[in-house]
């Protein structure tokens, strides 16, 4: 009787188990599968404010200060910095930079323009293909060929391939293009600009044509500068950011009315400046002036740069300013694209072309600009007269620049395409050239970085050690 | 579930209570040595109420025993324990004569399974490594799975860094997981708890792993079930075997005495060994001394005048150095240690009869670390275990601990804050004592609690720190943890009949770890400060259902069959916020006393439900076969595929010395093959099914974060991309082997072979960041081990009341990681940019990967300063000046995983004295020594104490790394550098030497160091590999066990143990067995470690 009534109850747990097993343990498991703290999906202003927060972390980071470093208008002072100071880069040291700049500025970027346009907010998908442009010519100009059409398209593929970097330049002025004039048709303002737009249109289209202006340039620098890019340089740039008045709010810095700027406050690891960050509260002591070039070139240009001079570095010559109203001030702005960087575009394919006096009126408003935002006291009163030859103006013109891109990332690209050839003249009346800080050659590119080099089949080649000084196809390189 | 829970119950009371006819069990107890009775010596039945105690002539009997199998105990102060299985039948009287061994520790012949089931072991088809309480608490270690280390093959330890506390890594038969830390599950008393490690990183403080929280005085015994062959009965989380702890139980007592112990620990520690640093040259670069230099490339202090250095403002005593004239020089890598000495007490009360038994213990665990201060451990535990019987057949027990444990941590590490980092760093020629001055400046001002370190010597508030002086990271950089831990389970046992068992059992863990830490004004790392509060809880609980039947079918087989039902619900949850920026710098750190709050949390819950079963058939009582399978859901499984799994396992085991021809021999007296085979897995970790939307917040890796947040907001797609098809990684398991005992179990060998396979495993795969997305979560690895485990037991002497034996755990195991997914050729573990230690396809899993020199693709011929040389394909590039050539590509350096561990334990017993003496070796293996690399370019490591004449023909001709030769170089800079100096006899000496790189010989001096490739910062990771190979005293202890049988006393026990007491090996940093990232799967990471202890232990121990 008791073994029946055993086997009796084995038989029906067994059945129990066997009959519910899957469903009864799946039921209980159900229900706890998703995060309870994300979301799956945002609306388009968010992510495009995502889009440009990342923009600013890739433009204002480490290829801004590697420019500077390379530029010779500021000096890699320990460890790390210290190797980058003489050449010495490794792929990965481009990672972070290359993260930035794909997976989060172009993707984001691209993923706002699809929900601008599902939720009918064109004005925000035009500004969001003309920073895109602004975005991908940069990215051409600092890696040569580069995934593009592609690339942040994870449903059509997980490896994109790499396009010729003159294709890339193309398309990233056709984004610009197609923004401007998507823009041009819708002009509400946009609810949400971390830049210094204050959401405006009309600004956005102005930094447009500036960016266009400037990859233009980069492009006729192959062929040698003819005249039909130049002309659409001219054409573009005219467009462009050239208004020559000052506005910023104290006690931050001044900047040009229509510069793209990005605006930052004093919280760290949220909108401080991140040059601030880095040199006072992150890495102390990495990135110095130290007699740099720059300050040596400044310095030779007397009290008419003292203005300028003092924005940017500390009375001793050896460290950046980080204080008061300065460069590197917790909120202070830093620029994108100034009005004197087109200015000067301007007059150097003015020059170029061989209208030295157009060329010298842009030389002139250019200094007016940097007058009006650093209180020097430059001529702007030039005439063609001054300069004895076409070279020595352009000469004059490529040394403004020099100073008028300092410390942003489009300094290695303006050196690169003129061959580094800035000049000053010291107190001895010797002329003191820009020269390579080790070796005879100055760096041409950024490495691809091992992130890339590690997962991506398409990588166009190998790396070796000497590629950082191989020029890239639109400063006559081969790849 | 909770219907079938209840049709269970209602089934069982329905079920009749019928009492089956009783059994007795009686005998004698013996010394087994001279044949002496042995009164009062308890003989109980192993987790029953059942048990007596011997006579004055040493006889017992159990009465009133309800037929079954049970394990019958014998325990008598200074024997051996005794167990053997017995069966009782119904209405017989079985006679078990005892016979106490007095002497060694030997294997229990009990196993405690997977499930917290007894298995007898000779039954077992699988290797499962057992170590006693006793064993681990004479480590003298204060975590579990310290104590552990080389008591079983099969079992790798490392211990991260010597701070109190810290955690120590442990890997059953090699890793095979790349998403989890490969931590097997730790089950007490049968129920699973928390070993979790938050907050592994190459900076900050050393992380701790929850094991910290079981005292091991609790423990009676660990079974280590070394994989999915074992242990594939807990499903997706046994793929990393499973630690099965069993705490004490209060023993039964025939007079009902309650035993009450009493321990006290006396601990005093030092440093293992100190770093090797250089104290001959001085601050300053180019030979020369710069007040608040960077670098030790200063001036040689043996030329300097002597006398007190001629300051910039003599009123002011840390003022500017105009002229170094000292020859003072300070030792920094002892200075910053002490020897603490701390005691440790507990009390122990347990006791049991007929009914009930009892055991609670309270322990006060106080471990100080060898840093000056703020470096300790402290536990507080209690434990009740309780078990009752209600009826003949009803037991229920809880067994609960309340833990509370604290720790101070120092700052260590990649970390400018951390401690031997700013202190190696110091040059010789500083004393980096004040570490806190009132910084009086030249016109007068007063700055009271100014940092002064080597890099501001004038403890200038307007300056930062560089880094931190090591005291102020000792007195100032506070790191508290503390931790409130509830964790136990509760169990009710149901006889029915005498081959049915009914257990229901719960479990619950509970802890909230709570971190608070402090970066004050003027800190290195933040200047403007920091302060940050972290809650970190969590919580599982756990329950099964077991139903169990034993069936002798005949005489020829008999059976055994278990189903169970488990559930389990785990929550982590994490609050933090930090404050940066303090308003009032001396003000207590405070969240509102800062400028800049960042606050965030986190929260997942994951779910488990399973049945699973087992069937075991034992034929001829010497073949045992065992079947088990577990059908597992989880939530973590992605809702495109299966959302079960099934986990199957099977062992066989042949005693084949139960075979007529065996009974006739006296050599083999025991011996068993036996095979297993076994799938368990993984799981997913929570929410990797989907592609989520994340804040917008970006760092670039140098410390800059933009955050969106301070621009009204943004969200951006996550880099990781979801995938609704994950499931679990699974790993086949195979193993086979034998145990032997031979000449009288004076000799036992068993040896293993096994082979893991994993497949599926899960990886966040990187992807091209091109593409849109950094990493995407797929099963796509393939990770392979394949081992052996020995262990040789054998008594070499007995003597009268002398023996010695020697145990020898030795344990090999390759590591292969297969497959990454398509076109991945690694991924990163852990550690840095350059080097990390990652999987790489084809290699041992966390080999190390990093900068490495540039070779030559093939054989060339260079011409050097008009000579030729040759150079075959492979090795490294030359430049032009005959100095190595980095490479920029990345590649493999070495594999951390030692070619074999051994342990040989020696244990000598004389008497009740007892000698053990543990030695510890690991063979092969590398480690990346980066606090070598950083230091080379500081000029401070112990190597860089060179002085070097050369020819003045030499002078002309070798040049240096700058491209000058020493003459050039002194034409170069007549004053202003001071690398060489030119001898009266024309040879020139420098602080450096010459070296040959197969260009010709070539100048190393300062330059080559931090200008060039021979510093860690500035060239390849590769040349700072070495091999982490060690032999290790480990443990020596003496144990006394003096009987006492006066004043209500039993015995007392007196004890010397040393820990970690010497190391062998050719590393030239202070210990191989270290790592910077903790117990993560990335090892081999020596940067600035904080540095191992050896301690002394007395311990004395009193019984009543």
């Amino acid at each position: 009787m008791k073994s029946i009534l055993g086997l009796i109850l084995i038989g029906v747990i067994i059945t129990f188990v066997f009959l519910g097993c899957n469903k009864l343990t799946e039921g209980y498991v159900k229900g706890y599968e998703d995060s309870p703290l994300l979301p799956a999906t945002a609306p388009a202003t968010k992510i495009f404010a995502g889009a440009k927060a990342a923009f600013i972390e890739f433009y204002e980071g480490t290829p801004s200060k590697l420019a500077a470093i390379w530029a010779q208008q500021a000096t890699g002072a320990d460890r790390q910095y210290m190797a980058f100071d003489i050449y010495n880069m490794t792929a990965n040291d481009f990672s972070n930079d290359w993260f930035l700049a794909y997976t989060r500025v172009l993707t984001n970027l691209k993923i706002a323009q699809q929900k601008a346009q599902e939720e009918g907010l064109l004005n925000l998908y035009g500004a969001a293909k003309i920073l895109e442009g602004i975005h991908m010519g940069m990215v051409a100009a600092l890696w040569g060929d580069v995934p593009y059409s592609e690339a942040a398209q994870p449903e059509r593929t997980l490896t994109p391939k790499y396009d010729n970097q003159i294709e890339v330049y193309t398309a990233a002025i056709a984004a610009i293009d197609e923004g401007i004039q998507v823009l041009t048709q819708n002009t509400a303002a946009l609810p949400q600009d971390l830049f210094s737009t204050g959401g405006s249109t009309a600004k956005w289209i102005k930094a447009g044509y500036s960016a266009k202006a400037r990859y233009l340039m980069h492009l006729a620098r192959r062929d040698n500068y003819p005249t039909a890019v130049l002309d659409q340089v001219i054409s573009a740039a005219l467009n462009g950011i050239i208004a020559t008045t000052r506005t910023g709010t104290p006690p931050a810095a001044g900047y040009g009315t229509d510069d793209l700027v990005f605006t930052h406050g004093t919280t760290y690891q949220g909108n401080m400046n991140l040059w601030h960050s880095f040199i006072v509260q992150d890495r102390s002591g990495y990135l110095r002036a130290l007699k740099c070039y720059a300050v040596r070139m400044l310095g030779a240009r007397g009290t008419a740069e003292s203005g300028r001079f003092n924005y940017y570095f500390t009375a001793d010559s050896n460290d950046l300013r980080t204080t008061g109203t300065a460069a590197y001030a917790a909120n202070a702005y830093f620029p994108v694209i100034r009005a004197s960087e087109t200015l000067l575009l301007l007059a150097e394919a003015y020059a170029r072309k061989g209208d030295l006096a157009n060329a010298v009126t842009y030389l002139n408003r250019a200094n007016t600009y940097t007058n009006t935002i650093f209180g020097t006291t430059l001529r702007t009163n030039y005439t063609t007269t001054d300069f004895p030859t076409q070279a020595d103006l352009l000469q004059a013109i490529f040394n403004e620049m020099y100073l008028a891109l300092m410390h942003q990332v489009e300094v290695f690209n303006f050196l690169r395409r003129i061959d580094y050839q800035i000049q000053y003249r010291d107190g001895a009346g010797n002329i003191v050239r820009l020269t390579p800080k080790r070796g005879t050659v100055f760096p041409q590119r950024f490495f691809y970085p091992q992130s890339e080099v590690s997962t991506n089949p398409n990588i166009p080649w190998i790396q070796a050690a000497d590629d950082l000084f191989a020029k890239t196809r639109v400063n006559g390189g081969t790849r | 579930m909770k219907k079938l829970i209840f049709s269970l119950f209602l089934l069982l009371t329905v079920a009749t209570l019928a009492f089956a006819q009783l059994g007795a069990i009686r005998g004698r107890v013996t010394d087994a040595q001279t044949g002496e009775a042995l009164p009062g010596a308890n003989v109980f039945l192993l987790n029953t109420v059942y048990g007596a105690a011997s006579d004055a002539a040493g006889f017992y009997v159990i009465r009133n025993v309800v037929p079954g199998t049970y394990t019958l105990v014998a325990r008598y102060v200074g024997y051996q324990e005794f167990r053997q299985s017995v069966t009782v039948t119904p209405g017989d009287t079985i006679t078990v004569n005892v016979r106490l061994v007095p002497g060694l520790i030997q294997v229990s012949p009990i196993v405690v399974t997977a499930i917290g089931v007894e298995e007898e072991r000779a039954k077992l088809g699988t290797s499962v490594s057992s170590v006693t309480g006793e064993t681990i608490l004479r480590t003298g270690y204060t975590n579990v799975i310290s104590s552990i280390a080389v008591k079983a093959p099969g079992v790798f330890t490392i211990e991260a860094v010597g701070d109190p506390g810290a955690a120590t890594r442990i890997v059953l038969r090699g890793p095979r997981s790349l998403q989890t830390a490969n931590q097997p599950l730790i089950v007490v008393d049968g129920v699973p708890i928390w070993n979790s490690t938050f907050g592994a990183s190459v900076g900050n403080v050393s992380t701790i792993s929850r094991n910290v929280d079981i005292n091991p005085e609790d423990i009676e015994s660990i079974e280590v079930m070394k994989g999915p062959a074992a242990a594939a009965i807990w499903g997706a989380r046994a793929a990393n075997g499973v630690i099965v702890i069993k705490t004490k139980s209060g023993s039964f007592s025939a007079a009902k005495k309650i035993r009450l112990s009493l321990k006290g620990r006396i601990h005093r520690s030092e440093l293992l060994r100190p770093f090797p640093l250089q104290r001959e040259f001085g601050q300053g670069q180019h030979g020369k001394f710069v007040f608040n230099g960077l670098l030790s490339w200063g001036d040689r202090i043996a030329d300097r005048p002597g006398g007190p250095d001629s300051l910039a403002r003599p009123d002011y005593p840390y003022s500017r150095i105009v002229e170094k004239r000292s020859k003072d020089t300070y030792d920094h890598a002892t200075e910053l240690f002490r020897k603490p000495i701390t005691w440790n007490y507990s009390i122990e009360v347990s006791g049991g009869d007929e009914w009930g038994s009892f055991y609670l213990n309270a322990e006060r665990l106080e471990e100080q670390g060898i840093i000056l201060a703020n470096s300790d451990f402290k536990r507080t535990s209690i434990r009740a275990n309780v078990s009752r019987r209600f009826a003949e057949n009803i037991t229920a027990r809880v067994n609960a601990a309340y833990v509370k444990t604290s720790t101070n941590r120092i700052q260590q590490g990649s970390n400018i804050s951390g401690l031997l980092l700013g202190a190696y760093r110091t040059p010789p020629d500083f004393n980096n004592q004040p570490y806190i001055v009132t910084y009086v400046s030249p016109t007068g001002a007063r700055f009271p609690n100014s940092h002064r370190s080597y890099r501001n010597g004038e403890g200038d508030p307007g300056r930062v720190a560089g880094y931190n002086n090591p005291f102020f990271t000792i007195y100032r950089n506070n790191t508290l943890f503390y931790t409130d831990r509830v964790f136990g389970s509760a169990e009710i046992s149901y006889d029915p009949y005498k081959w049915l068992n009914i257990t229901y059992r719960i479990g619950a863990d509970y802890y909230t770890d709570r971190r608070n830490q402090l970066w004050p004004f003027q800190d290195a790392a933040l200047p403007s400060g920091r302060v940050s509060r972290e809650v970190i809880s969590q919580f599982q609980i756990n329950t099964d259902l077991m139903v169990r039947l034993k069936y002798q079918f005949n005489k020829i087989i008999s059976g055994s069959f278990l189903l169970g039902a488990h559930l389990d619900h785990e929550l982590t949850d994490n609050t933090f916020v930090q404050g940066t920026r303090f308003i009032l710098s001396d003000a207590p750190p405070y969240i509102l006393n800062t400028l800049d709050y960042l606050p965030d949390e986190g929260k997942t819950i994951v779910r488990t439900g399973a049945f699973y079963g087992e069937v075991g058939v034992d034929v001829f009582d010497q073949v045992y076969v065992r079947l088990s399978g577990r059908n597992e859901s989880a939530s973590t499984y992605g809702a495109k595929g299966k959302k079960t799994y099934f986990f199957p396992s099977g062992s066989i085991a042949w005693e084949f010395t139960k075979l007529p021809f065996f009974t006739t021999q006296p050599i083999i007296t025991f011996g068993k093959l036996r095979a297993a085979v076994g799938v368990a897995g993984v799981r997913p970790p929570a929410y990797v099914t989907r592609t989520y939307y994340v804040n917008a917040s970006f760092g670039n890796g140098w410390g800059p974060v933009t955050n969106a947040i301070y621009y009204g907001g943004g969200s951006v797609q996550s880099s990781q991309l979801g995938n609704p098809e994950i499931k679990p990684e699974l790993t086949t398991e195979i193993e086979y082997g034998i145990d032997l005992r031979l000449l009288s179990d004076r000799l036992s060998i068993s040896a293993t072979r096994y082979t893991n396979k994993t497949k599926d495993a899960i990886l966040n795969v990187a992807v091209p960041p091109s593409s849109g997305f950094s990493t995407r979560w797929a099963n796509t690895a393939k990770i392979d081990n394949k081992g052996t485990e020995l262990q040789v037991i054998a008594e070499w002497l007995r003597l009268g009341s002398f023996s010695w034996t020697t145990t020898i755990n030795w344990s090999q195991n390759k590591n292969t990681v297969v497959e990454l997914a398509p076109n991945i050729e690694s991924i990163g573990l852990a550690g840095f940019v350059d080097p990390s230690s990652r999987a790489v396809r084809g290699y041992p899993m966390g080999v190390l990967y990093g900068s490495k020199w540039e070779r030559w693709t093939r054989d060339t011929i260079v011409t050097i300063g008009g000579k030729q040389y040759q150079f075959k394909a492979g090795s490294i590039r030359v430049d032009a000046n005959g100095f190595p050539v980095p490479s920029p590509i990345y590649g493999v350096l070495g594999d951390p995983n030692p070619d074999w561990r051994a342990g040989f334990i020696n244990t000598l017993r004389f008497g009740r004295l007892t000698l053990n003496v543990v030695v510890d070796v690991a063979k092969g293996g590398k480690i990346w020594n980066g606090t070598k690399g950083a230091l080379y370019f500081f000029g401070t490591h112990g190597d860089q104490n060179w002085w070097t004449t050369i020819s003045a023909d030499e002078a002309d001709r070798l040049k240096n790394y700058l491209g000058f030769t020493p003459n050039q170089f002194m034409a170069t800079y007549p004053v202003e550098r001071k690398v060489y100096r030119r001898n009266p006899d024309g040879t020139v000496s420098f602080r450096g030497y010459v070296a040959d790189f197969g260009g010709g010989k070539v100048i190393i001096d300062e330059y080559y160091f931090y200008s060039g490739p021979g510093s860690g910062f500035t060239g390849p990771a590769e040349q700072f590999m070495e091999d982490a190979g060690y032999v290790k005293l480990r443990e020596v202890s003496l144990t006394y066990n003096l009987p006492l049988r006066r004043f209500g006393l039993e015995s007392i026990d007196l004890g010397v143990i040393l820990r970690n007491i010497k190391i062998w090996t050719k590393y030239t940093g202070i210990d191989p067995e270290t790592n910077l990232t903790g117990p993560t799967n990335g090892q081999g990471l020596d940067y600035f470690n904080n540095p191992p202890m050896r301690s002394v232990i007395f311990s004395i121990s009193v019984n009543y």
